[in-house]
Protein backbone atom coordinates (compact mmCIF):
# COMPACT_ATOMS: atom_id res chain seq x y z
CA UNK A 1 0.00 0.00 0.00
CA UNK A 2 1.39 3.46 -1.25
CA UNK A 3 1.96 6.02 2.04
CA UNK A 4 1.37 9.57 2.11
CA UNK A 5 2.10 12.29 4.21
CA UNK A 6 -0.08 14.85 5.30
CA UNK A 7 1.96 18.17 5.96
CA UNK A 8 2.21 21.91 6.56
CA UNK A 9 5.82 21.46 7.21
CA UNK A 10 7.79 23.66 4.46
CA UNK A 11 10.64 21.82 5.54
CA UNK A 12 9.38 18.44 5.54
CA UNK A 13 11.47 16.28 3.36
CA UNK A 14 9.39 12.80 2.72
CA UNK A 15 12.22 10.31 2.49
CA UNK A 16 10.48 9.28 -1.20
CA UNK A 17 7.61 9.16 0.12
CA UNK A 18 4.91 11.16 -1.24
CA UNK A 19 3.94 14.44 0.22
CA UNK A 20 0.51 16.24 0.08
CA UNK A 21 1.35 19.69 1.25
CA UNK A 22 -1.64 21.30 3.14
CA UNK A 23 -1.34 25.51 3.21
CA UNK A 24 -2.76 26.79 6.66
CA UNK A 25 -2.75 25.67 9.79
CA UNK A 26 -1.88 22.58 12.71
CA UNK A 27 -5.65 22.01 12.67
CA UNK A 28 -6.46 22.60 8.68
CA UNK A 29 -3.61 19.35 8.59
CA UNK A 30 -6.01 17.37 11.18
CA UNK A 31 -9.12 18.86 8.70
CA UNK A 32 -7.79 17.68 5.49
CA UNK A 33 -6.31 14.08 6.57
CA UNK A 34 -9.86 13.80 8.03
CA UNK A 35 -11.26 14.34 4.65
CA UNK A 36 -9.26 12.03 3.14
CA UNK A 37 -9.66 9.11 5.10
CA UNK A 38 -13.76 9.55 4.89
CA UNK A 39 -12.82 8.42 1.02
CA UNK A 40 -10.42 5.90 2.41
CA UNK A 41 -6.90 5.11 4.03
CA UNK A 42 -5.52 4.57 7.70
CA UNK A 43 -3.83 6.24 9.85
CA UNK A 44 0.33 4.79 10.33
CA UNK A 45 1.01 7.59 12.99
CA UNK A 46 -1.05 8.93 15.56
CA UNK A 47 -2.07 12.14 15.29
CA UNK A 48 -1.77 13.59 18.65
CA UNK A 49 1.62 14.31 20.08
CA UNK A 50 3.40 13.21 23.22
CA UNK A 51 3.63 16.26 25.02
CA UNK A 52 1.41 19.19 25.60
CA UNK A 53 4.33 21.78 24.36
CA UNK A 54 3.81 20.16 20.51
CA UNK A 55 0.47 21.02 20.66
CA UNK A 56 1.34 24.26 19.99
CA UNK A 57 3.57 23.54 17.48
CA UNK A 58 2.41 25.77 13.96
CA UNK A 59 3.18 22.59 12.27
CA UNK A 60 1.97 19.25 11.60
CA UNK A 61 3.04 15.97 9.63
CA UNK A 62 0.52 13.16 9.88
CA UNK A 63 1.05 9.67 7.71
CA UNK A 64 -1.23 7.35 6.25
CA UNK A 65 -1.93 4.37 4.63
CA UNK A 66 -3.71 3.99 1.51
CA UNK A 67 -6.67 2.02 1.10
CA UNK A 68 -10.19 1.38 2.08
CA UNK A 69 -12.15 3.21 5.12
CA UNK A 70 -10.93 2.36 8.16
CA UNK A 71 -13.70 3.35 10.73
CA UNK A 72 -10.75 3.75 13.88
CA UNK A 73 -8.45 6.05 11.68
CA UNK A 74 -11.39 8.01 11.28
CA UNK A 75 -12.74 8.21 15.01
CA UNK A 76 -8.84 8.53 16.68
CA UNK A 77 -9.01 11.35 14.03
CA UNK A 78 -11.72 13.32 15.38
CA UNK A 79 -10.77 12.79 19.09
CA UNK A 80 -7.28 14.25 17.36
CA UNK A 81 -9.09 17.32 16.39
CA UNK A 82 -11.60 17.75 19.63
CA UNK A 83 -8.49 17.51 21.09
CA UNK A 84 -6.23 20.02 19.74
CA UNK A 85 -9.45 22.91 19.83
CA UNK A 86 -9.63 21.90 23.58
CA UNK A 87 -5.86 22.45 24.28
CA UNK A 88 -5.30 25.41 21.76
CA UNK A 89 -8.61 27.54 23.03
CA UNK A 90 -6.46 28.27 26.31
CA UNK A 91 -3.01 28.62 24.17
CA UNK A 92 -1.56 30.65 20.93
CA UNK A 93 0.36 29.15 18.32
CA UNK A 94 3.69 29.20 19.06
CA UNK A 95 5.21 30.98 15.80
CA UNK A 96 8.23 32.17 17.64
CA UNK A 97 10.04 29.14 17.55
CA UNK A 98 9.01 27.84 14.23
CA UNK A 99 12.40 26.42 12.85
CA UNK A 100 12.63 24.41 16.02
CA UNK A 101 9.20 22.95 15.64
CA UNK A 102 9.42 21.70 11.45
CA UNK A 103 12.78 20.34 12.62
CA UNK A 104 10.82 18.33 15.65
CA UNK A 105 8.45 17.09 13.11
CA UNK A 106 10.63 16.11 10.87
CA UNK A 107 12.52 13.61 13.39
CA UNK A 108 9.55 12.43 14.90
CA UNK A 109 8.54 11.22 11.06
CA UNK A 110 11.80 10.16 9.82
CA UNK A 111 10.95 8.13 13.51
CA UNK A 112 8.12 6.62 12.19
CA UNK A 113 9.27 6.10 8.75
CA UNK A 114 12.69 4.17 10.27
CA UNK A 115 10.10 1.90 12.23
CA UNK A 116 8.09 0.91 9.26
CA UNK A 117 11.20 0.27 7.20
CA UNK A 118 12.39 -2.16 10.07
CA UNK A 119 9.18 -4.12 9.82
CA UNK A 120 9.66 -3.93 6.10
CA UNK A 121 13.05 -5.06 6.04
CA UNK A 122 12.66 -8.15 8.19
CA UNK B 1 18.81 -10.08 44.07
CA UNK B 2 20.04 -7.61 46.50
CA UNK B 3 20.52 -4.11 46.44
CA UNK B 4 21.84 -2.03 49.56
CA UNK B 5 21.46 2.00 49.02
CA UNK B 6 22.91 4.01 52.05
CA UNK B 7 22.01 7.64 52.22
CA UNK B 8 24.59 9.75 53.62
CA UNK B 9 23.70 13.12 55.07
CA UNK B 10 24.51 16.43 53.25
CA UNK B 11 23.66 19.82 55.13
CA UNK B 12 25.58 22.08 53.13
CA UNK B 13 27.50 22.01 49.73
CA UNK B 14 30.41 24.56 48.98
CA UNK B 15 33.46 24.68 46.37
CA UNK B 16 36.61 23.24 47.94
CA UNK B 17 40.16 22.00 46.98
CA UNK B 18 38.51 18.48 46.67
CA UNK B 19 35.39 16.32 45.94
CA UNK B 20 34.42 14.89 49.09
CA UNK B 21 31.81 14.53 51.93
CA UNK B 22 32.70 15.19 55.59
CA UNK B 23 30.81 15.92 58.34
CA UNK B 24 27.71 16.94 56.07
CA UNK B 25 29.55 18.91 54.58
CA UNK B 26 30.00 18.36 50.35
CA UNK B 27 33.07 19.62 49.20
CA UNK B 28 32.94 20.26 45.62
CA UNK B 29 36.45 20.63 43.60
CA UNK B 30 35.14 23.12 40.76
CA UNK B 31 38.13 23.36 38.42
CA UNK B 32 38.52 19.68 38.62
CA UNK B 33 34.89 18.93 37.75
CA UNK B 34 34.81 21.31 34.97
CA UNK B 35 38.04 20.34 33.46
CA UNK B 36 36.40 16.51 33.57
CA UNK B 37 33.37 17.83 31.93
CA UNK B 38 34.48 19.76 29.31
CA UNK B 39 36.32 16.33 28.35
CA UNK B 40 32.81 15.22 26.83
CA UNK B 41 32.80 15.87 23.05
CA UNK B 42 30.32 18.82 22.28
CA UNK B 43 31.09 20.44 25.49
CA UNK B 44 32.60 23.88 25.06
CA UNK B 45 31.70 25.33 28.55
CA UNK B 46 30.71 24.53 31.97
CA UNK B 47 29.50 26.28 34.93
CA UNK B 48 28.25 25.05 38.42
CA UNK B 49 25.74 26.68 40.83
CA UNK B 50 23.94 25.32 43.90
CA UNK B 51 20.40 26.22 44.51
CA UNK B 52 19.10 25.04 48.39
CA UNK B 53 15.69 25.24 49.26
CA UNK B 54 14.13 28.74 50.16
CA UNK B 55 16.25 30.65 47.65
CA UNK B 56 14.83 32.80 45.31
CA UNK B 57 16.65 31.25 42.67
CA UNK B 58 14.60 29.99 39.14
CA UNK B 59 16.22 26.93 37.25
CA UNK B 60 15.57 27.10 33.64
CA UNK B 61 15.28 24.99 31.44
CA UNK B 62 16.01 21.85 33.06
CA UNK B 63 17.32 18.99 31.07
CA UNK B 64 17.36 16.16 33.77
CA UNK B 65 17.73 16.00 37.09
CA UNK B 66 20.46 12.87 38.66
CA UNK B 67 21.33 11.64 41.81
CA UNK B 68 24.67 11.47 42.68
CA UNK B 69 25.70 7.86 43.73
CA UNK B 70 28.68 5.69 43.72
CA UNK B 71 28.80 1.67 43.93
CA UNK B 72 30.99 0.31 46.47
CA UNK B 73 30.06 -3.15 45.68
CA UNK B 74 31.05 -4.53 43.44
CA UNK B 75 34.16 -2.57 43.20
CA UNK B 76 35.33 -1.27 40.54
CA UNK B 77 31.51 -0.21 38.56
CA UNK B 78 31.10 3.15 37.46
CA UNK B 79 28.91 5.26 35.57
CA UNK B 80 25.68 4.28 34.37
CA UNK B 81 25.84 0.89 32.70
CA UNK B 82 25.56 0.73 29.01
CA UNK B 83 25.94 4.03 28.90
CA UNK B 84 28.65 5.84 29.98
CA UNK B 85 30.22 2.73 31.74
CA UNK B 86 30.34 -0.84 30.89
CA UNK B 87 28.12 -3.08 30.45
CA UNK B 88 27.24 -4.80 33.86
CA UNK B 89 24.11 -6.46 35.27
CA UNK B 90 22.56 -4.35 37.63
CA UNK B 91 20.56 -4.50 40.68
CA UNK B 92 22.82 -6.65 42.72
CA UNK B 93 25.66 -4.54 45.12
CA UNK B 94 25.91 -1.84 47.64
CA UNK B 95 25.41 1.68 46.64
CA UNK B 96 26.26 5.04 47.99
CA UNK B 97 23.90 7.74 47.55
CA UNK B 98 23.98 11.69 48.46
CA UNK B 99 20.76 11.82 50.15
CA UNK B 100 18.74 14.86 49.37
CA UNK B 101 20.90 16.02 46.43
CA UNK B 102 20.41 16.30 42.86
CA UNK B 103 22.75 17.19 39.71
CA UNK B 104 20.39 19.53 37.88
CA UNK B 105 21.52 19.98 33.91
CA UNK B 106 20.27 22.80 32.16
CA UNK B 107 20.95 24.22 28.58
CA UNK B 108 18.39 24.91 25.81
CA UNK B 109 18.33 22.90 23.05
CA UNK B 110 15.41 24.05 21.14
CA UNK B 111 13.60 27.62 21.76
CA UNK B 112 10.33 26.43 23.30
CA UNK B 113 12.19 24.13 25.62
CA UNK B 114 10.62 24.81 29.72
CA UNK B 115 10.84 23.34 32.20
CA UNK B 116 11.62 25.44 35.39
CA UNK B 117 12.51 25.00 39.16
CA UNK B 118 11.56 27.15 41.62
CA UNK B 119 13.20 27.36 44.54
CA UNK B 120 10.93 29.13 46.95
CA UNK B 121 7.64 30.26 46.92
CA UNK B 122 4.56 29.28 44.62
CA UNK B 123 6.77 27.59 42.20
CA UNK B 124 8.46 25.53 45.33
CA UNK B 125 4.99 24.06 45.99
CA UNK B 126 4.56 22.14 43.07
CA UNK B 127 8.06 20.66 41.94
CA UNK B 128 9.55 17.96 44.01
CA UNK B 129 12.69 19.21 43.20
CA UNK B 130 12.36 22.60 45.59
CA UNK B 131 13.59 20.00 48.40
CA UNK B 132 16.53 18.80 47.27
CA UNK B 133 19.98 20.55 47.36
CA UNK B 134 21.12 21.20 43.47
CA UNK B 135 23.67 21.37 41.97
CA UNK B 136 23.36 23.02 38.72
CA UNK B 137 25.22 22.33 35.47
CA UNK B 138 25.19 24.76 33.08
CA UNK B 139 26.18 22.83 29.64
CA UNK B 140 26.96 25.10 26.81
CA UNK B 141 27.86 23.27 23.55
CA UNK B 142 29.33 23.22 20.59
CA UNK B 143 27.21 25.20 18.05
CA UNK B 144 27.35 23.06 15.33
CA UNK B 145 26.06 19.78 17.04
CA UNK B 146 22.64 18.75 15.70
CA UNK B 147 19.77 19.18 18.24
CA UNK B 148 19.89 15.29 18.60
CA UNK B 149 23.68 15.16 19.52
CA UNK B 150 23.06 18.38 21.42
CA UNK B 151 20.64 16.18 23.85
CA UNK B 152 22.72 13.33 23.66
CA UNK B 153 26.07 15.68 25.08
CA UNK B 154 24.04 17.15 27.55
CA UNK B 155 22.44 14.04 28.53
CA UNK B 156 26.42 11.86 28.64
CA UNK B 157 27.79 15.23 31.02
CA UNK B 158 25.03 15.17 33.32
CA UNK B 159 25.34 11.81 34.16
CA UNK B 160 29.16 11.94 34.33
CA UNK B 161 28.50 15.03 36.44
CA UNK B 162 26.51 12.79 38.93
CA UNK B 163 28.80 10.40 38.82
CA UNK B 164 31.99 12.49 39.46
CA UNK B 165 30.36 14.43 42.38
CA UNK B 166 28.89 10.72 43.31
CA UNK B 167 32.19 9.33 44.06
CA UNK B 168 32.52 11.80 47.02
CA UNK B 169 30.22 9.27 48.84
CA UNK B 170 33.36 6.45 48.47
CA UNK B 171 34.62 6.27 51.45
CA UNK B 172 31.94 7.45 54.26
CA UNK B 173 30.33 4.62 56.80
CA UNK B 174 27.65 6.89 58.27
CA UNK B 175 24.74 6.98 56.95
CA UNK B 176 21.18 8.90 57.35
CA UNK B 177 19.36 5.72 55.75
CA UNK B 178 19.78 2.42 54.82
CA UNK B 179 17.24 0.98 52.35
CA UNK B 180 17.43 -2.23 51.15
CA UNK B 181 15.66 -4.29 48.57
CA UNK B 182 15.83 -7.59 48.05
CA UNK B 183 13.94 -9.77 46.17
CA UNK B 184 14.34 -13.18 44.53
CA UNK B 185 13.22 -14.08 41.04
CA UNK B 186 9.38 -14.38 40.65
CA UNK B 187 9.38 -18.59 41.03
CA UNK B 188 11.30 -17.70 44.33
CA UNK B 189 9.32 -15.32 45.69
CA UNK B 190 5.66 -17.32 44.54
CA UNK B 191 6.69 -20.25 46.43
CA UNK B 192 7.43 -18.04 49.39
CA UNK B 193 4.34 -16.36 49.18
CA UNK B 194 2.11 -18.52 47.20
CA UNK B 195 -1.44 -17.31 48.31
CA UNK B 196 -0.49 -13.39 47.64
CA UNK B 197 -1.99 -12.19 44.54
CA UNK B 198 0.99 -11.16 42.10
CA UNK B 199 1.42 -7.91 40.66
CA UNK B 200 3.43 -6.26 38.06
CA UNK B 201 4.45 -2.67 37.24
CA UNK B 202 4.11 -1.59 34.05
CA UNK B 203 6.17 1.76 33.17
CA UNK B 204 5.42 3.42 29.85
CA UNK B 205 8.06 5.52 28.67
CA UNK B 206 8.08 8.28 25.84
CA UNK B 207 10.24 6.76 22.83
CA UNK B 208 9.16 8.77 19.31
CA UNK B 209 12.43 10.64 18.27
CA UNK B 210 13.82 14.12 19.12
CA UNK B 211 13.99 15.17 22.41
CA UNK B 212 10.76 12.32 23.19
CA UNK B 213 13.21 8.82 24.12
CA UNK B 214 14.03 7.52 27.05
CA UNK B 215 17.18 4.71 27.73
CA UNK B 216 17.22 1.19 28.97
CA UNK B 217 20.85 -0.26 29.87
CA UNK B 218 21.76 2.97 27.16
CA UNK B 219 19.75 1.28 24.59
CA UNK B 220 17.10 3.64 23.17
CA UNK B 221 13.37 2.19 24.25
CA UNK B 222 12.54 3.48 20.31
CA UNK B 223 14.51 0.14 19.37
CA UNK B 224 12.76 -2.52 22.27
CA UNK B 225 10.11 -4.67 22.18
CA UNK B 226 8.74 -4.02 26.25
CA UNK B 227 11.66 -5.58 28.44
CA UNK B 228 10.98 -7.37 31.72
CA UNK B 229 13.10 -5.74 34.40
CA UNK B 230 13.74 -6.71 38.10
CA UNK B 231 12.54 -3.56 40.24
CA UNK B 232 15.80 -3.60 41.76
CA UNK B 233 17.32 -3.09 38.10
CA UNK B 234 15.83 0.46 37.52
CA UNK B 235 16.63 1.69 41.20
CA UNK B 236 20.47 1.21 40.25
CA UNK B 237 20.18 3.34 37.43
CA UNK B 238 19.38 0.91 34.35
CA UNK B 239 16.29 3.70 33.26
CA UNK B 240 17.63 6.62 32.01
CA UNK B 241 15.54 9.75 30.59
CA UNK B 242 16.43 11.19 27.21
CA UNK B 243 13.37 13.27 27.28
CA UNK B 244 13.17 17.20 27.73
CA UNK B 245 9.83 18.59 26.42
CA UNK B 246 7.19 17.61 28.83
CA UNK B 247 8.07 18.70 32.00
CA UNK B 248 5.26 18.49 34.30
CA UNK B 249 5.28 14.76 33.52
CA UNK B 250 8.61 13.47 31.73
CA UNK B 251 10.28 10.93 34.73
CA UNK B 252 13.70 12.54 35.00
CA UNK B 253 16.18 10.11 35.56
CA UNK B 254 16.45 10.79 39.69
CA UNK B 255 12.57 9.77 39.47
CA UNK B 256 13.63 6.62 37.83
CA UNK B 257 16.68 5.69 40.37
CA UNK B 258 13.83 6.37 43.26
CA UNK B 259 10.69 5.30 41.61
CA UNK B 260 7.88 5.75 43.85
CA UNK B 261 5.51 2.75 42.31
CA UNK B 262 8.75 0.49 42.63
CA UNK B 263 9.03 1.44 46.26
CA UNK B 264 5.32 1.62 47.28
CA UNK B 265 4.84 -1.64 45.97
CA UNK B 266 8.77 -3.39 47.42
CA UNK B 267 6.88 -1.74 50.66
CA UNK B 268 3.58 -4.47 50.17
CA UNK B 269 5.25 -7.26 49.12
CA UNK B 270 5.57 -10.38 50.98
CA UNK B 271 3.12 -8.78 53.06
CA UNK B 272 -0.57 -8.05 50.69
CA UNK B 273 0.82 -8.56 47.56
CA UNK B 274 3.60 -10.50 45.76
CA UNK B 275 5.60 -7.89 43.32
CA UNK B 276 6.72 -9.92 40.37
CA UNK B 277 8.64 -7.47 38.02
CA UNK B 278 8.70 -4.23 35.96
CA UNK B 279 7.59 -4.02 32.10
CA UNK B 280 9.51 -1.12 30.39
CA UNK B 281 6.93 -0.26 27.55
CA UNK B 282 8.22 1.95 24.79
CA UNK B 283 4.84 4.81 23.80
CA UNK B 284 5.66 4.83 20.13
CA UNK B 285 4.75 7.08 17.06
CA UNK B 286 2.87 4.49 15.02
CA UNK B 287 -0.39 2.92 15.79
CA UNK B 288 1.21 -0.45 14.82
CA UNK B 289 3.87 -0.08 17.09
CA UNK B 290 1.36 1.33 19.78
CA UNK B 291 -0.86 -2.43 19.07
CA UNK B 292 2.21 -4.35 19.12
CA UNK B 293 3.59 -2.99 22.57
CA UNK B 294 0.12 -2.88 23.93
CA UNK B 295 -0.47 -6.78 23.09
CA UNK B 296 3.21 -7.47 24.29
CA UNK B 297 2.88 -6.27 27.62
CA UNK B 298 -0.24 -7.94 27.99
CA UNK B 299 1.37 -11.01 27.07
CA UNK B 300 4.65 -10.53 29.55
CA UNK B 301 2.09 -10.03 32.40
CA UNK B 302 0.05 -13.06 31.36
CA UNK B 303 3.66 -15.34 31.51
CA UNK B 304 3.98 -13.95 34.98
CA UNK B 305 0.95 -14.80 35.99
CA UNK B 306 -0.48 -11.42 37.21
CA UNK B 307 -3.07 -11.17 38.91
CA UNK B 308 -2.61 -7.32 38.98
CA UNK B 309 -0.98 -4.88 36.88
CA UNK B 310 -0.07 -1.15 37.65
CA UNK B 311 0.23 0.92 34.43
CA UNK B 312 2.11 4.50 34.76
CA UNK B 313 1.77 6.52 31.36
CA UNK B 314 5.00 9.18 30.76
CA UNK B 315 3.69 12.38 29.04
CA UNK B 316 0.40 13.91 27.57
CA UNK B 317 -1.34 12.81 24.25
CA UNK B 318 -0.98 10.05 22.22
CA UNK B 319 0.60 7.96 25.06
CA UNK B 320 -2.84 7.87 26.10
CA UNK B 321 -3.97 5.60 23.46
CA UNK B 322 -1.11 3.27 24.83
CA UNK B 323 -2.09 3.30 28.69
CA UNK B 324 -5.86 2.97 28.12
CA UNK B 325 -5.06 -0.37 25.14
CA UNK B 326 -3.09 -1.92 27.98
CA UNK B 327 -5.84 -1.46 29.98
CA UNK B 328 -8.31 -3.08 27.66
CA UNK B 329 -6.13 -6.12 26.63
CA UNK B 330 -5.18 -6.82 30.48
CA UNK B 331 -8.76 -6.25 31.95
CA UNK B 332 -9.71 -8.51 28.93
CA UNK B 333 -7.74 -11.67 29.60
CA UNK B 334 -9.15 -10.60 33.80
CA UNK B 335 -6.05 -8.90 34.99
CA UNK B 336 -6.80 -6.06 36.98
CA UNK B 337 -5.82 -2.93 36.26
CA UNK B 338 -5.33 0.63 37.80
CA UNK B 339 -3.32 3.50 35.77
CA UNK B 340 -1.22 6.04 36.66
CA UNK B 341 -1.18 9.12 34.62
CA UNK B 342 -1.82 13.20 34.73
CA UNK B 343 -4.78 14.94 33.51
CA UNK B 344 -5.08 18.00 30.86
CA UNK B 345 -8.57 18.92 31.46
CA UNK B 346 -8.76 22.69 31.23
CA UNK B 347 -8.13 25.73 33.44
CA UNK B 348 -11.56 24.86 35.36
CA UNK B 349 -10.33 21.65 35.60
CA UNK B 350 -13.81 20.42 33.44
CA UNK B 351 -12.80 19.45 30.34
CA UNK B 352 -12.21 15.86 28.79
CA UNK B 353 -8.87 14.94 30.59
CA UNK B 354 -7.16 12.13 28.46
CA UNK B 355 -7.28 12.36 24.66
CA UNK B 356 -8.49 8.80 24.63
CA UNK B 357 -10.82 6.07 26.17
CA UNK B 358 -11.26 2.44 26.78
CA UNK B 359 -14.31 1.12 29.02
CA UNK B 360 -11.72 -1.20 30.79
CA UNK B 361 -9.83 1.66 31.61
CA UNK B 362 -12.02 2.09 34.79
CA UNK B 363 -9.87 2.11 37.23
CA UNK B 364 -7.38 5.43 37.48
CA UNK B 365 -5.54 7.39 39.61
CA UNK B 366 -5.04 11.08 38.62
CA UNK B 367 -1.66 12.63 39.28
CA UNK B 368 -3.06 16.33 38.81
CA UNK B 369 -4.13 18.49 35.93
CA UNK B 370 -1.27 19.88 33.85
CA UNK B 371 -3.60 22.90 32.96
CA UNK B 372 -3.87 24.60 36.71
CA UNK B 373 -2.48 27.91 36.41
CA UNK B 374 0.25 28.71 38.94
CA UNK B 375 1.64 32.32 39.97
CA UNK B 376 5.52 32.65 39.94
CA UNK B 377 7.37 35.55 41.56
CA UNK B 378 9.81 37.40 40.52
CA UNK B 379 13.08 35.68 41.11
CA UNK B 380 16.91 37.20 42.82
CA UNK B 381 18.52 35.20 40.61
CA UNK B 382 17.93 32.73 37.87
CA UNK B 383 20.40 29.80 36.48
CA UNK B 384 19.56 29.62 32.69
CA UNK B 385 18.49 30.84 30.18
CA UNK B 386 16.30 34.13 31.24
CA UNK B 387 15.11 34.23 27.58
CA UNK B 388 13.19 30.73 28.52
CA UNK B 389 11.15 32.30 30.45
CA UNK B 390 9.04 33.98 27.31
CA UNK B 391 8.00 30.47 26.40
CA UNK B 392 7.44 29.51 30.02
CA UNK B 393 4.82 32.84 30.62
CA UNK B 394 4.28 32.81 26.41
CA UNK B 395 1.40 30.91 26.53
CA UNK B 396 -1.38 33.74 26.26
CA UNK B 397 -1.69 37.28 26.22
CA UNK B 398 -1.06 39.03 29.45
CA UNK B 399 0.89 36.02 31.21
CA UNK B 400 3.96 37.69 32.09
CA UNK B 401 3.88 41.36 34.04
CA UNK B 402 7.74 43.04 33.24
CA UNK B 403 6.66 45.45 35.37
CA UNK B 404 6.59 42.92 38.82
CA UNK B 405 8.47 40.30 36.84
CA UNK B 406 5.76 38.16 38.26
CA UNK B 407 4.21 35.37 35.72
CA UNK B 408 1.14 32.87 34.93
CA UNK B 409 1.78 29.65 33.74
CA UNK B 410 0.46 25.84 34.00
CA UNK B 411 2.26 23.01 35.32
CA UNK B 412 2.71 22.02 32.00
CA UNK B 413 6.35 23.84 32.51
CA UNK B 414 6.94 22.88 36.15
CA UNK B 415 9.40 19.65 36.57
CA UNK B 416 7.60 16.76 38.28
CA UNK B 417 4.43 19.01 39.06
CA UNK B 418 2.46 16.28 37.67
CA UNK B 419 4.80 13.21 38.06
CA UNK B 420 2.96 9.89 36.34
CA UNK B 421 4.86 7.54 38.54
CA UNK B 422 3.61 9.97 41.81
CA UNK B 423 6.81 11.21 42.16
CA UNK B 424 5.70 15.19 42.80
CA UNK B 425 3.78 17.12 45.78
CA UNK B 426 0.38 16.78 44.94
CA UNK B 427 -1.73 14.75 46.60
CA UNK B 428 -5.83 14.44 47.64
CA UNK B 429 -7.78 16.05 49.92
CA UNK B 430 -10.80 13.61 51.11
CA UNK B 431 -13.81 15.90 51.63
Amino acid sequence: MNKLIFTNNEKLDGRGISVIFVKGSYRRVLEECLRYLHRGGRLLTHPNPASIKLFHSPVRSILIEEGSVDESSILLMERAIHQYDQIMTLHEVDNRNLVHYEMMDQAHIDSALEELARWQSS
Amino acid sequence: MKLEIKRIKVNDIIFGDETIVKDGVLTLNKEELITELKKVPGVVDVALDFAFPGDEIRIIPVKDVIEPRVTVSPKGVRGFSGVNADIVQLGDGVVHALDEVAIVTIGDIVGFQEGVIDMWGEGAKWTPFSKTKNIVVDLKCDKSLKPHEHEATVREAGLLASELIGLAGKDCTKFVKEEVYEMGMPDEETKKYPNLPKVVYVEMLISQGLLHDGFCYGINTRFTLPTLLHPNEELDGAVISGNCVAACDKITTYQHQNNSVIKSLYARHGKDINFVGVVISPELTTLDGKFRNADFVSKLCSQLGAQGVIVSEEGYGNPDSDLVMIAERLEKKGIVTVLITDECSGWDGLSQPLTDAKPEAKAVISTGNVSKVVHLGKAKKILGDPESIANLAGGWAGAYDPETGTMSCELNAVIGATSEIGFHNCTIKVL
